[in-house]
């Protein structure tokens, strides 16, 4: 990017497609001139070299000598040609080959730029053998680099930028013994560092810059390019260390690593290049501190090393040495410290950027002396104390950014000295008191940005009277008062306009009603005043404007219909009255109108519902009447409705099911009537609120409610509701604040923990387990908590009863049956084999048993059936499954009282307790899964003919 | 010359970082976060329109509310037919309540440090084309209420950490890609009796999902890390 505009824009005046300067005329002209011409044939538009009369200038190559004479030399590409010296150009013949951008655009592209078509042009160059100078720079040339490029041993100048060249097999490139100028830069080479250029030892200008080099930059580079002055490698991916061995070109003028990967430390070799005036690591990985070293650049003029991590702090013995330095860009770094006081030394400084930082400490007030400042930033840093007055002498200063800092004090007086400012940014620091009336005079201000601060008092009347191009004023979060000036936007430049959170008093300046640029303005929180219809006019660009807030009056103009912008119009907390005009329904980009707690009255004009972006829009609070219009289904992106605390009558119209995103509805404290429409139930991304209380609703709750399932407060109170609330609704499952208060609803309430805590009050006809309800009689069990609470401790206990009588009974067979007692199954070494292996799933149970079929029952008892179960490894399980369908009300300390006593039992490792491998609840049955044993029960072996043969009195006693 | 070209090569450098500058809320980490997720996105219907990152914070940006101290507390951009990745930055909204981006096209995966949302209340992603596994670091979420992550194709198991969550009321992981086995124990107690009438349920659609943990000495192999 250091690589010129302006240099191009002069270059295209000339262009000059092929300089072959120096020339010679020798015995191979020949075979040269068939290159040329070659070549030339091979470009895809001829005929713009033929209006050059490519042919002819060959052939007569003494006409050629005296243009060498007339023309500048096209020089290295950092300068521009139109001042480079002559000095260089060489007593040779010389042939220009000079094309003019007429020809070229007449001809070819309107860029004026060449398609190399045919790779054959580039092997056919290498017979140039005598060529010395060659530029293709700024053309379109695309393809590899041609190898043969090297045959020419007696260039001193190559540059091939500004192309679309890809990357060559480097290996195949020899050195060029003469080459002083060597540049690749802006074209797609994307390879590792060209090797062949460590032996152009007689290298000064090496540009690479703008390519997709990757991998270091190899060593040999600083040890064998020793003449380097420029190495500018620029925008590449290069990364790795910044080799120590750079401190060996002690030549350099220019370095240009930026934008790069490199990770190292910056080496303090590079303290050798004493000759460097340019030296740029801006944007790489870069870590540690400045080494001290670098103090020995004293003809340092440009240091630019923002955008990376480097820290520790700047050591005054830099600003003592650095008295060159015209541009000073530490910027993007993790610098702490203080400031040294030594910066007022470097007194040609245009550029001093240092914020985003860890400063600290003051601003020293030597940094008046800098009286060349033109920017100057030290924002985002953590410097306290004042801004200094001597800052007053930086007459040329445009630019000055303190904010995010902890500065104190008052802006001083001098401030009025520094005539230059365009952008005066202070926002969030500590700074109070009154603006000093100096500031008037700052002509220039553009950009006056003095938000989050303590600043009080009236702002200076005078305050952009002078200023013609002011864009940006912010006050905001400060303590100003009175009224503000009359004139802020006396050239109606005005852009931006915020000043919330303040206590400015008064009208609002007549001027802002001609502002015709206004784009953001913010006003809310203070105490304006004044008839909002004269106070703003049209405003074509304005996005965002916020009221709120203050006592403005007025009616609503059918102006702001014209502010086609208007993103977001919030007026809430004011006095305005009269309707809303139908014109807002003019505005395509509305997405949040808000106009809650005013005096507005009428209805809601249908024009409003042309508002397609809108998602939020708020209303609450004022004298609408009339009903909610059915079209409000047109406003589809709809996700926040407040129509609360209006007169609004007639009924909820369904057709607001249709606004699907919907997250919150609150048609609250209005006079509407009829019943809730079912369709409510259909808003299932309704998540904040649906607040319906406070109307004259009556009828049922409609049970399609309950689908409202991720719903977080409902509120129903004080209508005149009747019937049960829906059993549905114990499957809102988010609900955490119910009002179902004063109303006439009956009958139990819905399963679920947040219904024992939702208000049901004047309801006469309720019960239930809820404070302040009576339980419900028997004749309602499933909803009587105390019932439920009783056959789940029932069911509980008959459970575990079960439980042990199964043991018990398999214990008494293992005890009784001989073949059960030496069983190499009950080894407990055996078992614990087998429970390591025997790894199985509850879906696996449910899979063998096919979802607990009849089939594969194998006993009944009053609270659950035993099933078998072979498993895929073919270990065979029973597992008892126990009802608990009404244990959504089990109390935790029952469950886990439960849990543990499984727990335990699944733990005890006895031959004959028949093994409980585990237990788990599933949609409302609880498993017990036990180790299967044949034989079937004792009852059977007990009472069973089986029995009567096997266990004799004598066995059972 | 030289020299003047350094200069307008400077104002060019300066010009850069100006605009990498106002590419960041000044000095907003929480607005550099949301604005990281909108370059991350892609936006159709130009619902993040108003995230303009030159704003001092991103409390007028649409779809975004903050509290008094001027701290994000909520992001609401369900069905706003969004595409593109959540980013890791998104675990810098400190005080974030709800994040709700369910019902879009968010792919890639949950990023591990949405566990450092203290505050999280809410967790609704679900109706995306999340893909990956629930992060662990979500057992960290200790307000969280709603975790609603259905509809995706999330994969894994689910990660036992949640069942220290004492907050958690509701959790919904169906139609998904899980495999192990569901938890039972701490808030997952209730979440699975809560759901005994329901014909849906929280867990289902996950064709690897081997059902309720068994407890006890009941090993389990279910091939699913």
């Amino acid at each position: 990017m250091s690589i010129i505009p302006c240099t191009s824009i002069l270059v295209t005046q000339f262009v000059f497609l092929v300089s072959l300067l120096s020339f010679k005329v020798t015995s191979s002209s020949r075979t040269e001139e068939e290159s040329l011409i070659q070549w030339k044939n091979s470009l895809s538009s001829s005929s713009p070299l033929e209006h050059l009369g490519l042919s002819i200038t060959l052939k007569t190559f003494a006409a050629g000598l005296a243009l060498s004479a007339a023309l500048p030399e096209p020089s290295w590409r950092s300068t521009s040609p139109k001042q480079a010296s002559k000095e260089r150009l060489p007593s040779l013949i010389s042939v220009h080959f000079l094309i003019s951008p007429a020809s070229i655009s007449a001809s070819t592209t309107s860029t004026g730029r060449y398609h190399q078509q045919s790779p054959t042009y580039p092997r056919k160059i290498g017979q140039l053998k005598e060529l010395q100078y060659l530029s293709l720079y700024n053309n379109s040339l695309n393809g590899t680099i041609p190898y043969q490029i090297t045959n020419l041993q007696k260039i001193w100048y190559l540059d091939l930028g500004w192309n679309y060249l890809e990357s060559p097999d480097w290996s195949m490139f020899s050195t060029m013994p003469l080459l002083t100028h060597l540049s690749f830069s802006y074209n797609e080479l994307a390879s590792v560092f060209p090797e062949f250029i460590t032996d152009c030892r007689n290298l000064t200008h090496l540009d690479l810059s703008r390519n997709h080099l990757t991998g270091p930059v190899p060593d040999m580079v600083f040890r064998n390019l020793g003449k380097l002055e420029f190495l500018i490698l620029v925008d590449n991916k290069f990364g790795g260390n910044i080799s120590s061995s750079i401190g060996q070109l002690r030549n350099l003028q220019k370095l240009d690593l930026s934008a790069n990967s490199f990770n190292s430390s910056i080496p303090g070799e590079l303290g050798l290049c004493s000759n460097l005036t340019f030296l740029a690591l801006a944007g790489n990985l870069l870590a540690g501190s400045l080494p001290l070293s670098l103090a020995n650049l004293h003809k340092i003029e440009e240091l630019g090393l923002s955008s990376n991590s480097l820290s520790g702090q700047i050591s005054p013995h830099f600003f003592t040495n650095w008295t060159e330095l015209v541009s000073l860009q530490l910027q993007n770094n993790h610098f702490f410290g203080k400031i040294p006081s030594e910066i007022g030394l470097l007194k040609k400084l245009n550029y001093l950027l240092l914020y985003n930082n860890i400063l600290n400490g003051s601003i020293p007030s030597e940094i008046g002396n800098l009286g060349e400042l033109i920017f100057f930033d030290l924002s985002i840093n953590q410097l306290s104390g004042p801004i200094p007055p001597t800052m007053g002498k930086l007459t040329k200063l445009t630019l000055l950014q303190l904010f995010d800092n902890n500065l104190s004090g008052t802006i001083p007086l001098e401030i009025g000295n520094m005539r230059s400012l365009v952008t005066l940014d202070l926002n969030t620091n500590n700074l109070e008191g009154e603006l000093p009336e100096t500031m008037s005079v700052l002509n220039n201000l553009e950009i006056l940005s003095l938000f989050a601060n303590n600043f009080s008092g009236m702002i200076p009347r005078d305050l952009g009277k002078n200023n013609l191009n002011s864009k940006n004023v912010s006050f905001s979060t400060n303590s100003f008062s009175g009224q503000l000036p009359p004139r802020p936007c006396n050239s109606f430049t005005l852009e931006l306009l915020t000043i919330q959170n303040n206590n400015f008093t008064g009208p609002l300046p007549d001027c802002l009603r001609n502002c015709s640029n206004l784009v953001r303005v913010r006003l809310e929180g203070n105490h304006l005043s004044g008839d909002i219809s004269k106070a703003f006019g049209v405003h074509p660009n304005l996005n965002f404007i916020s009221l709120s807030g203050n006592q403005f009056s007025g009616k609503l103009s059918p102006e702001w219909g014209e502010s086609q912008n208007l993103t977001k119009l919030q007026i809430d907390g004011n006095k305005i009255s009269g309707k809303i005009p139908s014109d807002l329904g003019k505005l395509p980009q509305l997405q949040v109108l808000n106009l809650d707690s005013n005096e507005l009255i009428g209805e809601i004009p249908k024009e409003l519902m042309n508002l397609s972006r809108m998602f939020s829009l708020s209303l609450s609070n004022n004298l609408f009447t009339g009903e909610i219009p059915r079209s409000i289904v047109l406003l589809t992106n709809l996700q926040y409705l407040n129509l609360a605390g209006n007169k609004f009558n007639g009924s909820i119209p369904k057709e607001l099911a249709n606004c699907k995103q919907l997250d919150s509805l609150n048609l609250s404290h209005n006079s509407l009537s009829g019943e809730i429409p079912s369709e409510l139930g259909n808003l299932v991304n309704l998540r904040y609120l649906l607040d319906l209380s406070n109307n004259s609703l009556t009828g049922t709750i409609p049970s399609n409610l309950g689908k409202l399932a991720v719903l977080e407060s409902l509120n129903l109170s004080r209508n005149n509701l009747t019937g049960k609330i829906p059993a549905s609704f114990s499957s809102m499952l988010s609900l955490n604040s119910i009002d179902f208060s004063y109303n006439q609803l009956t009958g139990p309430i819905p399963n679920g923990n947040p219904f024992k805590r939702a208000n049901y009050t004047g309801n006469s006809g309720l019960c239930g387990n809820a404070e302040g309800l009576n339980p419900c009689s028997s004749t309602s069990p499933t909803n009587s908590k105390s019932f439920k609470n009783k056959t789940v401790l029932i069911g509980v206990l008959v459970s575990f009863c079960g439980l042990f009588f199964l043991a018990f009974i398999v214990a008494v067979i293992l005890i009784l049956h001989p073949r059960f007692k030496h069983s190499k199954k009950n080894d407990p070494y055996e078992w614990q084999n087998w429970g390591r292996e025997g790894m199985f799933t509850f879906s696996q149970i449910v899979k063998a048993t096919e979802n607990f079929n009849e089939k594969y029952c194998i006993g009944k008892g009053g609270f659950g059936s035993v099933y078998r179960a072979v498993l895929p490894q073919d270990q065979i399980v029973a597992v008892k499954r126990l009802s608990m369908l009404d244990s959504g009300d089990i109390s935790t300390t029952n469950r886990l009282s439960f849990e543990n006593e499984s727990k335990i039992l699944t733990e005890v490792k006895h031959r004959n307790i028949i093994k409980l491998f585990g237990f788990c609840f599933s949609k409302g049955f609880m498993y017990l899964v036990y180790k299967y044993i044949e034989r079937g029960s004792l009852g059977k072996v007990l009472y069973g003919e089986e029995g009567k043969t096997k266990l004799g009195w004598a066995a059972r006693i | 010359m030289e020299r003047w070209m350094w200069i307008e090569a400077t104002l060019v450098a300066l010009a850069v970082l100006s605009v990498m500058r106002v590419g960041l809320v000044r000095g907003h980490s929480e607005g550099d976060a949301l604005y990281t997720l909108r370059r991350s996105l892609f936006d159709p219907d130009n619902v993040l329109q108003s995230w303009d990152p030159n704003l001092v914070n991103p409390c007028t940006w649409f779809h975004i509310t903050c509290n008094q101290d001027g701290r994000v507390t909520r992001v609401d951009l369900g069905s706003s037919n969004l595409s593109g990745h959540l980013v890791p930055e998104l675990g810098k909204l400190e005080h974030l309540q709800y994040l709700e981006l369910y019902k879009n096209k968010i792919q890639g995966t949950i990023p591990v440090e949405l566990g450092n949302l203290k505050n999280l209340i809410s967790l609704d992603l679900y109706n995306n084309n999340i893909s990956g596994v629930i992060p662990p670091a979500l057992g960290n979420l200790k307000s969280l209420v709603f975790l609603r992550l259905n509809d995706n194709q999330l994969t894994g198991p689910i990660p036992r950490e949640l069942v220290g969550i004492s907050t958690l009321k509701v959790v919904d992981v169906s139609n998904n890609n899980l495999c192990g086995t569901i938890p039972t124990t701490g808030p997952f107690e209730h979440i699975q009796l809560n759901k005994i009438h329901e014909a849906l349920n929280s867990f289902e659609n996950n064709p690897r999902l081997e059902g309720p943990e068994l407890q006890g000495l009941a090993t389990y192999d279910t091939n699913c890390s």
